[in-house]
């Protein structure tokens, strides 16, 4: 005979024995013990969360010798018989394989007929959602008005799929999923009964992985048993498949260490120990929560994500002081983002790599947030450069709008509040600063701190200022100036690449900066480059370039483009008030019409003076050099 | 065949051998894991390991009657439930439970396999809930799948699961070499197949040097700038799958030279990082003078391409901005 599996051999017998649901419990108990019995039932709720179990408590409850009783006795013929499932009183139809209409007219010819054991007819249908529409309908009508002797109990996992007709006749309970402490109460109940040599910690694991499905719990207990005599938190992780607890801690300090190379290394034991990666995204993010909740929470949190007292709690403790806010958030979405990447990926481990690289190595993004985490990683070397006895004026005031963030050491969980709105205001204010200051602002303004977007993209080296500003000119000394903008050329790129303006970084390529007065940059374009050059001048693009270039160089900058060879260099450079730049060697597109007019020949004058030709030649530059006629 | 012969997934292994040892077969199981990773062996073998007259510890003999029967497919007791087309239809499964209600013709099991699980539809799902929780008399199911995305949660939760990870580098490598003859193209070849077999083999070693060529080839002309991502673009007008499959070597080759930056010894380390394990010192060469962040755009690139192939955007449309942003990506990480 079949070995019958732990999650049914443990199928509740009696209304005691049922792990949560007390509220489903208690009020079907009473409604038996009051004999108020409706005549349907629709029990809704997660998978292996006790559905199917309560409705044939039920059923047994009502049919019981005893009967209608919250405590069936158990030993009566009917209860055995429901027991053994051959309870001839106790109809329970599969809703997804009888289906159709048909299926639900003979349900509804055989309600009819009275009991033959018991005082009810129970018909218990499981996965009611199945059920087609015709065939609900077909159910309606005996809902609504039953033979006495008989009690429907719908079972779903999806009560959405249920018509509002049909439940609104039914007595509704949501099962809940179950709290971690009662699925470990249970599996250790079970376990001992069974013999099962298995450590308090794996049953926590088995109940993490469970989550709140006593059927996954139970069948996991399963499955350990058969993988080894003694099932330990590493018998578990093995069965599953997934990282251990040590492994998911440890990715927690790589991301507070910002230790790129480990973070690899610690992707390589996971697959070379075939773990499910996907799983690891998962349960990293979940640890990263707990992070979080035991910074802003403090140690009430610690009961619900893990149990104090343990290697894990301290661990926890531990991360919450290492870890930033803005990072462990990052840390959340990048890993979120790259379980979404895993199935474009070649290699499944790509996207987990490319996560830990990101998030550790914040100089390789310039989006706000890893700006932000840069900041915020200055400024706890800030705060133990402090700590050490270096004062804010010996450092110089670069430093300085940052400090109010910093509050020497306190309890965890306060410090973790309190940094965490300090941060958000006075980096509020320097992105502000950081906006309006170009727009704003003439002058150079080398004596304040740097701005996020003006930095470097280098590693940073905290407690030195940055060297640029005092380096920089503040007068209109032109090589000076043009030196201030080729040292943030590459960077332009950069930015201009990072904010998505590809299409002028593109055209701005093919240009170099030649010469800067008095805030008028200059670009030349080489003589094939007409397209990239008319292009970059064209308002929209231009000041683009401007915006970003005023920025990272700290003043306003005005630019100007020009052909090479197109007359001398500086010399009538096409600006904004000049729309129709001036010719040259190399003419722009609108006098090309005119000029290679003559070259294509005489009497096509018609042609090229067409709005369609010379339209062509704006958008596209070009010279015409023969017409050929359709004859 | 034995459990020998399913390499590389020791916990599975283990589980399914201390199962048919002490005798407690549950009545379904799920497999899981990605192609060719040695599932269906392992069904084959557990299966006739259930039905085998003189297992030894879990191991079924290979000689019996029964074995050599399960093991030819031919065995009376060993149902194999597949698609009728695309899809395991509702009336295959209504077949499965009449079968299930049935006595086992000669074993002390009747075995169904369901391969791939991911082809019954959600009605053909529902319909097996119910002969999956309580199968009539001794039966056993085994779900065999490489996604369970399609796969009801209520059908996951009645199944013991067995889960089948990607094959160790060096197991796939020993295995291409042996049974493939893929000799020292192996390391390479295990590695592209991302520890499965099935993907390993979509490519002949030679074909797999050949496309990493083109791939690194493919970069180092991106690095010319935009013009020459349009010519790139017009090149592989006419070859779009075939851009697809060296996109796959190019994502592994940025992929190596990323981690090249971040390795903690430079030059001396240590290769079994790697996944173009005989490059590794052009990858080391090449790696110092990159910069990380715009690895990680390219990176992003591909991902990002696949992604839109996949939602039907326009392939042409999708493989010109692609080979634009790798042009912009492959300019900025030459400056580093």
């Amino acid at each position: 005979m079949s070995y019958v599996s732990l999650y049914r051999k443990w199928r509740p017998q009696t209304f005691a024995d049922v792990t949560g649901q007390a509220h489903v419990v208690r009020t079907l108990s009473n409604a038996l013990a009051e004999k108020r019995i409706a005549h349907a039932y629709l029990f809704t709720g997660p998978r292996g969360t006790g559905k199917t179990t309560l409705a044939r408590l039920l059923a047994k409850g009502l049919n019981c010798v005893n009967g209608p009783t919250p405590e069936p006795c158990n030993e009566c013929p009917s209860c055995r018989r429901i027991a053994e499932g051959i309870a001839m009183d106790v109809v329970e139809i599969d809703g997804a394989s009888n289906r159709g209409i048909d299926e639900i007219r003979e349900v509804r010819e055989r309600v009819r007929f009275a009991p033959t054991e018991g005082a009810f007819k129970i018909y218990i249908i499981d996965e009611v959602h199945m059920l087609t529409n015709e065939a609900f309908n077909a159910l309606l009508k005996v809902l609504e008005e039953p033979p006495k002797h008989v009690v429907f109990v719908f079972a779903t996992t999806e009560p959405h799929k249920i018509p509002a007709t049909v439940a609104s006749r039914c007595q509704r309970f949501d099962f809940r999923r179950l709290s971690m402490a009662e699925t470990v109460a249970r599996l250790t109940q079970v376990a001992q009964a069974e013999g099962i040599n298995v450590t308090e910690d794996a049953l926590r694991v088995i109940a993490r992985y469970a989550e709140g499905s006593l059927r996954d719990g139970l069948g996991l207990l399963d499955q350990c048993r058969a993988y080894a005599e003694q099932v330990t938190p590493d018998v578990v992780t093995g069965v599953l498949g997934v990282a251990p607890r040590e492994q998911v801690i440890a990715f927690a300090d790589v991301l507070a260490a910002g230790d790129a190379a480990r973070g690899l290394a610690l992707v390589k034991e996971l697959q070379e120990a075939g773990r499910d990666l996907r799983q690891f995204l998962r349960d990293a993010a979940r640890y990263l929560r707990d992070v979080l909740l035991y910074k802003v929470a403090g140690e009430q949190a610690l009961g619900t994500a893990v149990l104090p007292g343990t290697e894990e709690s301290e661990a926890l403790r531990r991360q919450a002081v290492a870890l930033p806010v803005p990072l462990i958030l990052r840390a959340i979405e990048a890993l979120g983002a790259a379980e979404a990447d895993m199935r474009y990926a070649a290699q499944s481990q790509l996207p987990l790599e490319m996560a830990i690289v990101r998030l550790t190595r914040p100089e390789t993004q310039l989006d706000p947030e890893a700006l932000l985490a840069r900041i915020e990683r200055l400024e706890r070397q800030v705060a133990v450069l402090a700590g050490q006895g270096v004062t804010e004026g010996s450092r110089g005031p670069a430093i300085h709008p940052f400090t109010p963030g910093q509050q020497p050491e306190m309890d965890p969980p306060a410090r973790g509040q309190r940094q965490s709105v300090g941060e958000s205001r006075t980096l509020e204010e320097h992105r502000r600063q950081a906006e309006q200051r170009p727009a704003l602002e003439q002058t150079p303004v080398h004596e304040q701190a740097p701005v996020p977007e003006q930095r470097p993209a280098t590693p940073p080296q905290p407690p030195q200022p940055r060297p640029e500003p005092t380096a920089a000119p503040t007068g209109s000394d032109a090589g000076d100036e043009l030196a201030l903008v080729l040292a943030q050329w590459d960077r332009l790129h950069e930015v201009l690449n990072q904010q998505r303006q590809r299409i002028v970084q593109a055209f701005l390529r093919e240009g170099r900066p030649v010469s800067c007065r008095n805030g008028v940059l200059t670009i030349e374009f080489p003589p094939d480059r007409a397209f990239h050059r008319d292009n970059l001048q064209s308002d929209d693009n231009r000041k683009v370039v401007e915006k970003y270039l005023s920025r990272l160089v700290g003043r306003r900058i005005q630019v100007t483009t020009v052909l090479a060879g197109a007359g001398g260099l500086g010399e009538a450079p096409a600006t904004a008030a000049d729309p129709e730049p001036s010719a040259g060697p190399t003419v722009p597109p609108a006098e090309a019409a005119g000029t290679d007019g003559a070259a294509a020949g005489e009497g096509d004058d018609d042609v090229l003076n067409s709005p369609a030709v010379r339209e062509a030649l704006r958008l596209f530059g070009g010279r015409i050099i023969h017409v050929e006629r359709n004859r | 065949m034995s459990w020998e012969n399913v390499r590389g997934q020791a916990a599975a292994v283990k589980m399914l051998r201390g199962t048919l040892a002490s005798g407690r077969a549950a009545h379904a199981y799920l497999f899981t894991g990605p192609r060719g990773v040695g599932k269906t062996t392992a069904a084959l073998v557990f299966a006739a390991g259930l039905l085998c007259r003189e297992p030894a510890a879990g191991e079924p003999c290979g000689r019996c009657e029964s074995c050599r029967e399960v093991m030819g497919l031919r065995h009376p007791d060993v149902h194999r439930v597949e698609p009728d087309g695309d899809v395991i239809r509702i009336e295959q499964v209504r077949q499965v439970q009449r079968q299930a209600a049935l006595r086992p013709v000669i074993g002390p099991y009747q075995v169904f396999f369901i391969e791939p699980a991911e082809a019954a539809g959600e009605a053909a799902q529902n319909a097996l809930l119910k002969v999956l929780e309580e199968p009539p008399g001794s039966t056993v199911f085994v779900l065999i799948t490489h996604q369970t995305a399609p796969l009801l949660p209520t059908v996951v939760s009645r199944c013991v699961p067995v889960r089948f990870g990607r094959l160790p580098r060096d197991v796939a490598a020993d295995i291409l070499r042996e049974r493939f003859g893929y000799g020292d193209a192996a390391e390479l070849g295990a590695a592209l197949g991302d520890g499965s077999i099935w993907q390993a083999t979509r490519w002949t070693p030679q074909a797999l040097k050949e496309r990493r060529a083109t791939a690194v080839a493919l970069w180092d002309a991106l690095t010319a700038g935009p013009s020459a991502a349009l010519e790139q673009a017009q090149a592989w007008h006419d070859r779009r799958d075939e851009l697809l499959e060296i996109l796959e070597m190019l994502e592994l080759w940025l992929r190596d030279m990323l981690v090249c930056r971040e390795q903690p010894h430079g030059a001396s380390a240590d290769p079994s990082w790697l996944v173009n394990v005989d490059q590794r010192d052009e990858l080391v060469r090449r790696a110092q003078r990159l910069r990380p962040a715009a690895l990680l755009g390219a990176l992003d690139a591909i991902l990002a391409f696949r992604r839109q192939v996949q939602q039907n955007v326009s392939l042409r449309t999708a493989a010109d901005v692609l080979l634009l942003d790798l042009c912009t990506q492959a300019a900025a990480a030459q400056k580093g």
